[in-house]
Formats: structure tokens, C-alpha cells, sequence
């Protein structure tokens, strides 16, 4: 340690002596441009609303104080205002804590007409459409996101980590590496002539029995995975896959349960079908991807294995509405049918019965954004606003299992606070348009 | 046409019936739209400059207005000139306003060159091209709003990059790119020093040819991809392990066919060059621009001029090599080569710079870190001789004209881009202060504003 310093210092002064400025003077664009702030720095905001979700209540006119990334204190008004604190007066805003997407596919380019879309863009091109993709997230509010899956492998971990470094902008990730999926399933890129040949990382997912399950677990997650992905279920956006047909037995997804579970990892299932749902449930998955046609065992198994349900209720009208007019497959827009309505009929049961229920959207299906648009639907097809907010705040956080970090305004955890103009609550489509966000003590959009 | 039209306003029109909350107007929000797209032409900007130094005529003009209108510049007038009603004026009364900086000879795409000399291996396609964000981004905030990117280990992540730039969705300056490196087998462009049986992803690879014929087919290749230019590499390089930089790798013939084909398309050839064979074999196939030309002799000068060749020199990357390389575990091989050539590389300039040679700015970042662009500036005065106008001229209009873009960029004249920078007081008597730039605008956008009236430009 003594020696590398000494070296360090040998170099710096070698600048210094021949004119070159050592790092001090180094111009500021040399620092990754999204860095949290010091801890010195402090920043009040003023609530005309806060949102407590962890009580289920509204506050009037609190004060929340902010140190560098994290929150330091929240108190009624006027509260202590320390000194040399920049004020931020949201007085008339309803202050949310930042919200999460569970379900968002950030890598790529949005969903479109072509199935062999994927096929023409490059990795490095995927990679920009996440760099494009995790800023309008954030915009949109979403400070955290769980993302759940991407074509050519671990493009996700990439950008998740040049987002923690700074260099990116875009909302804190979770990632899930590869789609962990049967040969020619829901989570492969399918409908090509069978002598087409994928590149590696397109497929390094593959698996075909428990062995093979565990063995790419272990790959994915020691390649700095946060989460297993596991399709237990055919797709309705993979063509020639049935969303009816469970793909991975209950032994298969248990093999991905257990082995996730020796590196402190949780799986997430996308399940369409009924057998597939309940098999995964049992196999013991923390959540439920899509559950379109889950039925009352399907409701009564995840009450009673703690599992969530993380439902995509708005895309199916995106994709009935904008896919028509783009003229995907038929093939496509018939399973698109067969699931939307289904999905929301179970999601109402779903909340009545007590499910634990996360905000999920699945964008990219989607353009990435327009998130809080199932915010909205959410609260039609049963939940209270509070609810809603709920599920893509402190419910999501907990799934994810950062609880301690994020989902909910309070001391200790990161400055992640978006907040919409008047009384949220009342109209919760005002998320779809959020006036300031701030994630980990940076302000991102201000009113 | 009209059918399309009538759908979309169905579909809007059905969203908003099936869900009252929400307009199907995605496209209203600001957070759709790419956040670095320039202006429009309704909007109009007055930039005051105190100095303005006219690349073209060789000139520093005192007290001029800059008009600019979306992302070009309309007019240049002597102060106070006609500013229209509404426009935004900034003030650099006090500053040097110079065209927007050139580097021909950047690597945007990677992480910065260490003594690991097979991190390539280490570095997804992914991470890369993140790493092309960076360095864009600090590129573009050093005064650098034009690059010439002269390859990248894995192919085609420059055009992608290039793309996103010009989409707006990714803060960068113009770049003209190579795709991938025409080389030899085992050659400067390879990722070298692996063992035999370890096998390459096909992208590091893409580049490879071992005849005049195999070369035509890859310039076939990079071009119809999408690439802007071809670079050739002539000999070994400094930092591929294992190649000597005096070896020349390719044949004049060889390098001829990649000239030929690429004229086909439009497109230009740069060529690696260290040793002298390899850069007077390059000179006489017809390559633009010879890149290092570490040793050049006074043959190689004669032929430049006489087929107007440019001389792309990278100085700053060999003094930082020099003074870092030790410290970070460089070789010992690549200090020696990279020693060896330095002085050799310095006195060659100087001639060539004596003797008329055209000279592009080019500095191999990222070989050091990039953002520290200009900290050549200077060198090419002390090492080259030449004056801080040429300095400028080098890295503004000579590097426009070798890219062949001199009608949209590399001077401050009506019709090109709005791509200005500015330092505090009289910059060329010391051409240093354009290591930290105050002001940085590219396309008519602001990136920049550190001069002391910044507050007043909003």
C-alpha cells in the first residue's frame, strides 16, 4: 500500500514538473457528470403533500431534509432548515417517493412489427437504446428499476454499472443478465427459418433441464447478475410460442430457486398460463411476471407462498392499439387478446384476495417513459391510488429486496423523491407527467 | 399516406376513449424527445466575440458578431452588426472565439489504453460502446465538436455511436468513423500478445486481409455498413504487442486496392504509418493522410507534397506514454518503441512543417485520457515550429478539408454548422488556455458556458 502511494505520487509530481496539471486542476468534464452529491451538501424540500407509503397516509407541509445522496430527516413545518441549505419549494406538489417499474426491458430497441427485429441491431446499438431508454425512464420518475431481461446478454449489467459509476443517466437497476429459457421458448428469438444461427450471447440462456437451469444461474449470476429471469411460460410477443404452454417444469424453476438462493438472488417467473403459474409459485419464485390467466389456485398458492404478482395491465391496449396500426402479426395481436382482458380480471381478484402486488409494465413493448400509464389502470381495475402508488414504491422495493435503500421517503435511505403537481391521489394519471425528479440527491427535473 | 394518417388518429382517438386519463400525445412530453437535437431555424443567436480567428485567412479579427440561426451560422459582421429582435445574445467580448476543434486521429470507443495489453478481451461489445459515451461527451466538452475516429477493436460500435450523436440521443461531437481496422493477420490493427489457441469473437476480426483482393472485399465490407472512411494499417503499431513498428504490413499495391475501392465509394484512406517504408508505400498508393509518420524522412516529405498528402501527428499520447507508462506497468518493450520514436517523431514534424507539408491535428485519444485533447496544442509549436495560428488552422480548417467536410465545419463562415469555441482573452498568444475551454457550442447548441457573462446568456 506504502509503495503503490509512493508511486502515485512520483507520477503526479512527474506532471506537475513537466507542466502538466495533476488531477486537482483536471477540468470538470473529466468527473462522471451523474455523481451524487458530498454529504456536505444539503438540500431541503418543502412537501405541500408527502406521500408516506409505508403508513398509507398523506401528510400536509412537511420538510424534508437531504444530505448528499441521502435522506436525512422528515418533520412537519416549518422543521429546521440548517443553514446554507438549498431550499426546494414542491409546497404545492404532492412529493412521491421515486417510483419503480419491476418489470422494464430497457436493452433494445422498442417492440415493433418486425419479429426479426433483433437480428438487425448490433450489440452496440442495444446498448445506446438503453443508454436513450434508462434516461426517459428516469425523467419519467421511475428511480429504480427491475429489469427483466435482454436479447444479447449482460448488455443490462453494463449499463446498470456505467449508472452507478455516473457516467449515464438513468434510474438505479436491477438487472437479470439472460433470459434463463427452454430451446425455441418464450424467452428466444424465435420465428426464423431454422438454419438461421444466433450469436452467442443471444442464447446464453439455454437451458433444458434442472442441471442445465442451475448451470446458467451460477453463469449469469457470477457475471454480476442482480436476479434470475426464468420463462416458465411461452410469449405472446415470441412467435410460434404458446403463453398456455408452461415450458419449465416445477423441478426446473426449483433448481433455479435454490441455486439463486445460495448467492442471495430471487427469481422472477414470467408466466402467462395457468399450469406454469402455479408450477412456479411452488417451485417458490418471488414474483409472477404477466400472470394473465391465473386462476383462484393460482390467487390462493401466492397468498400462501408470499409470492407477488407483477402484472402488465396497461401494454395490452398499447399493443391492440399501435400494433394494429403497425400491422403486427396477426399471430401476435390474437395472443395480445387472449391475455389482456383475462390479465385484468385476475389482477381485480388478485387485489381483493391480498396478493402482494408490484407495478410492472413491461417497457419497451411500449416506448420507454410512458410507465405511469398503468397507474391509471391499476386504480380501474381495483386498487386504491394509494395502492397503486403502493406497489410501485414500497411493495416493488421490498420484491426487489432493497427495502432498506429505496421505496419510501425516510431517514436513511436515498434521496430518490419525484412529486406531481396539486393532489396527486385524486388524479393519479398526473404520474404520467411528473414535474421534479431527484434520485440519490441529484435534481433531474425541476417544476 | 392518407389511409395511415386516418389509423393514427383512430388509435389516438380510441386511446382516449378506453382510457379517459390518458391523450395518446407520447410525443408532447420534453422527456421523449432526444435532448440533444439542435435548434430550430426560428431560433436565433447573437454570440459577441472579442477575437474571432479566421482559420481561412490566416487572420484574428477584433469585435465581430456571430450570427447564428438554428444549427448554422448565418452571418460574421464587425461588431455591432444587425442583432435581430428576440435573438439571444451571448457575450464574448472578453473571449477567442474559434471554430469548433478537430482531432483527426481519435479511438472514442473503449476504455482508455492501460498496460493490460489484452483488455480488449476483458470488454464486452456493451462496454465499449458505454465507454464511447464518455469519451464523446468529454470530447465534445473539451472544444472537440468534429472528430475523425480512426478505429475501434470491435467493429461498426463507432457507427452506432456516430448515429446516436447524430440522432441527438447522445451528447457528442460529429464524427466521421472508420468501422474497423484494415490490417494483417497478426498485424498493428489485431488484438495481439493472446496465446495461439485463444480464439477472437469475429467483430475484433472483421478488418483482416492478406491481399489486395481480400482488401478490396473489407473496404466493400466497412463502407456498405456505413462506415465514412477506411484506415489501413501500413505497418505494426506501438501498442500491439509483438508488431514492429518499422515493419511496413502492407504492400503499396495492397494499399493502392484499398484506395481505388474506397474512391468508388467516396471515401477516403488513412494510413497507420510508422516506419518509412510503410509511409512512402501509403504516400504513393494514394492514401489522404499518413497517421503518426513517426519516421519520415525527407523522401516521405517530398512525396506528401507531391501528392498532397496530410501528416496526422500524435505527440501528446508518446509525452503521456513517457511520463505515465513506468508508473502504470507499461512493458518494457512498448517504452522502448515508444522512446525510440518520440524524438525521431519531433524532428520529422518540424520538417515537415518546414518544408509545407499539410499538417491535421490528430493525437490518438484515448490513449490518454480523453477530454485532454489540446494539451497537444502547444507541442505542436514547441516540437513542430509552428505558429500558434498554423496550431489552429491545423486543428480547425486543414482537419475539416482532410475529412473533406470543409463546407460544414472548420471555420467560422455563413452556411456551416454553428460549432464555436472560446478561451478567456487572446488565445493564440498562448495557445495552452485551450486546454479548458470556456465555451462550447456545436450545431447551434450550447454544451458550455464558463466565461464570466455566463449568467446573462440564458
Amino acid at each position: 500500500m506504502q509503495t503503490k502511494f509512493s508511486v502515485v505520487t512520483a507520477a503526479l509530481l512527474a506532471c506537475v514538473a513537466i507542466g502538466q496539471p495533476a488531477s486537482a486542476q483536471l477540468p470538470d468534464y473529466m468527473s462522471p457528470p451523474f455523481l451524487p452529491p458530498a454529504a456536505t451538501v444539503v438540500t431541503v424540500i418543502r412537501a405541500g403533500r408527502l406521500v408516506d407509503v409505508e403508513k398509507g397516509v398523506v401528510l400536509r407541509d412537511q420538510v424534508i431534509v437531504v444530505r448528499g445522496s441521502i435522506i436525512a430527516s422528515i418533520e412537519p413545518a416549518p422543521g429546521h432548515v440548517p443553514a446554507g441549505a438549498k431550499v426546494i419549494d414542491l409546497s404545492k406538489y404532492t412529493v412521491t417517493p421515486g417510483l419503480i417499474d419491476c418489470h422494464t426491458h430497457l436493452m433494445g430497441g422498442d417492440e415493433s412489427a418486425n419479429a426479426s427485429a433483433p437480428l438487425e441491431r448490433s450489440a452496440g446499438q442495444e446498448e445506446l437504446d438503453g443508454v436513450k431508454n434508462a434516461r426517459r425512464t428516469l425523467m419519467a420518475g421511475f428511480t429504480t428499476v427491475r429489469d427483466v431481461g435482454t436479447f444479447r446478454a449482460f448488455l443490462d449489467v453494463a449499463l446498470r454499472d456505467y449508472i452507478n459509476d455516473g457516467y449515464v443517466m438513468g434510474p438505479r437497476m436491477a438487472v437479470a443478465g439472460a433470459y434463463i429459457t427452454v430451446s425455441s421458448g418464450g424467452g428466444e428469438v424465435t420465428g426464423l427459418a431454422t438454419d438461421v444461427g444466433l450469436p452467442a450471447d443471444m442464447r446464453f440462456g439455454i437451458a433444458n433441464n434442472a442441471d442445465e437451469v442451475r448451470q446458467r444461474v451460477r453463469e449469469i449470476l457470477n457475471r454480476g447478475a442482480d436476479l434470475i429471469k426464468i420463462i416458465a411460460t411461452g410469449a405472446v410477443l415470441a412467435p410460434g410460442t404458446k403463453p398456455g404452454v408452461q415450458e419449465f417444469s416445477e423441478e426446473e424453476i426449483h433448481a433455479a430457486v435454490t441455486e439463486a438462493a445460495k448467492y442471495g438472488a430471487r427469481v422472477a417467473a414470467h408466466a402467462h398460463g395457468p399450469e406454469g403459474i402455479n408450477a412456479a409459485v411452488k417451485a417458490g419464485v418471488a414474483s409472477i411476471e404477466h400472470g394473465s390467466l391465473m386462476t383462484d389456485e393460482s390467487i390462493r398458492l401466492m397468498k400462501e407462498h408470499g409470492t407477488y404478482l407483477d402484472a402488465d395491465i396497461y401494454n395490452g391496449d398499447y399493443t391492440n392499439t399501435i400494433g394494429r396500426e403497425q400491422g403486427w402479426s396477426a399471430e401476435i395481436l390474437r395472443k395480445n387478446d387472449e391475455t389482456t382482458d383475462a390479465q385484468r380480471i385476475g389482477f381485480r381478484k388478485a387485489v381483493v384476495a391480498g396478493v402482494k402486488m408490484t407495478f410492472g409494465t413491461d417497457a419497451g413493448v411500449y416506448p420507454h417513459g410512458l410507465n405511469a400509464r398503468q397507474l391509471p389502470y391499476m386504480v380501474k381495475y381495483g386498487m386504491t391510488p394509494m395502492q397503486a402508488l403502493q406497489s410501485a414504491t414500497i411493495n416493488a422495493a421490498t420484491l426487489i429486496g432493497w427495502q432498506d435503500k429505496v421505496g419510501s421517503i425516510a431517514a436513511g435511505k436515498s434521496a430518490d423523491i419525484i412529486a406531481v403537481e396539486g393532489d396527486g391521489l385524486a388524479d393519479i394519471s398526473r404520474y404520467t407527467n411528473v414535474a421534479f425528479v431527484m434520485k440519490t440527491g441529484t435534481v433531474y427535473k425541476v417544476p | 399516406m392518407m389511409t395511415r394518417v386516418n389509423l393514427r388518429a383512430a388509435a389516438i382517438a380510441g386511446a382516449a376513449l378506453c382510457i379517459g386519463a390518458h391523450a395518446g400525445a407520447a410525443q408532447t412530453l420534453d422527456i421523449m424527445k432526444p435532448p440533444y437535437l439542435a435548434p430550430d431555424s426560428t431560433t436565433v443567436t447573437a454570440v459577441r466575440a472579442g477575437w474571432l480567428v479566421d482559420v481561412e485567412a490566416g487572420k484574428v479579427l477584433r469585435d465581430r458578431v456571430i450570427l447564428v440561426r438554428g444549427e448554422k451560422i448565418v452571418s460574421v459582421e464587425a461588431a455591432p452588426g444587425h442583432i435581430p429582435a428576440g435573438a439571444k445574445v451571448i457575450d464574448l467580448s472578453k473571449y477567442t472565439v474559434t471554430p469548433g476543434l478537430i482531432d483527426c486521429h481519435t479511438h472514442q470507443i473503449g476504455a482508455e489504453t492501460n498496460a493490460d495489453i489484452l483488455l480488449p478481451l476483458e470488454r464486452s461489445a456493451a462496454q465499449e460502446t458505454l465507454d464511447g459515451v464518455v469519451h464523446a461527451r468529454r470530447t465534445l466538452l473539451a472544444g472537440f465538436t468534429t472528430v475523425r475516429d480512426v478505429g475501434t477493436f470491435r467493429a461498426y460500435l463507432d457507427i452506432a455511436l456516430r448515429d446516436y450523436i447524430n440522432d441527438g440521443m447522445v451528447m457528442g461531437p460529429h464524427m466521421a468513423v472508420a468501422g474497423a481496422y484494415i490490417t494483417v493477420s497478426s498485424g498493428g490493427g489485431e488484438v495481439t500478445g493472446q496465446a495461439t489457441d485463444v480464439t477472437l469473437p469475429p467483430d475484433m476480426r472483421l478488418g483482416v486481409a492478406n491481399s489486395a483482393s481480400e482488401v478490396r472485399q473489407r473496404v466493400r465490407e466497412i463502407l456498405n455498413h456505413g462506415a465514412d472512411l477506411i484506415k489501413v494499417i501500413a505497418t505494426g503499431a506501438v501498442l500491439a504487442s509483438g508488431t514492429k513498428p518499422g515493419v511496413e504490413e502492407f504492400s503499396e499495391e495492397e494499399m493502392h486496392a484499398a484506395v481505388t475501392e474506397a474512391a468508388k465509394y467516396g471515401a477516403r484512406v488513412a494510413a497507420h504509418a510508422h516506419g518509412t517504408e510503410g509511409i512512402n508505400a501509403a504516400i504513393r498508393a494514394g492514401v489522404a493522410s499518413i497517421e503518426h509518420g513517426s519516421l519520415i524522412d525527407d523522401e516521405s516529405i517530398k512525396l506528401m507534397k507531391e501528392h498532397g498528402t496530410y501528416l496526422v501527428s500524435d505527440l501528446y499520447d508518446m509525452q503521456y506514454i513517457s511520463t505515465m507508462g513506468k508508473s502504470m506497468g507499461w512493458p518494457d518493450e512498448v517504452l522502448k518503441k515508444n522512446a525510440a520514436m518520440a524524438e525521431l517523431k519531433h524532428a520529422g514534424l518540424r520538417k515537415a512543417v518546414a518544408a509545407g507539408v499539410k499538417v491535421a491535428f490528430g493525437t490518438d485519444a484515448s490513449v490518454f485520457p480523453t477530454g485532454d485533447n489540446a494539451k497537444q496544442l502547444p507541442m505542436y509549436i514547441q516540437y513542430g515550429g509552428m505558429t500558434p495560428m498554423q496550431v489552429i488552422q491545423s486543428a480547425t480548417i486543414v482537419g475539416a478539408t482532410l475529412i473533406g467536410w470543409q463546407d460544414k465545419v472548420g471555420s467560422i463562415a455563413p452556411g456551416k454548422f454553428a460549432d464555436l469555441v472560446a478561451v478567456e482573452g487572446d488565445g493564440l498568444a498562448d495557445v495552452s488556455k485551450f486546454e479548458n475551454v470556456a465555451f462550447v457550442m456545436k450545431a447551434g447548441v450550447v454544451y458550455r458556458d464558463q466565461s464570466a457573462t455566463a449568467a446573462n446568456h440564458r
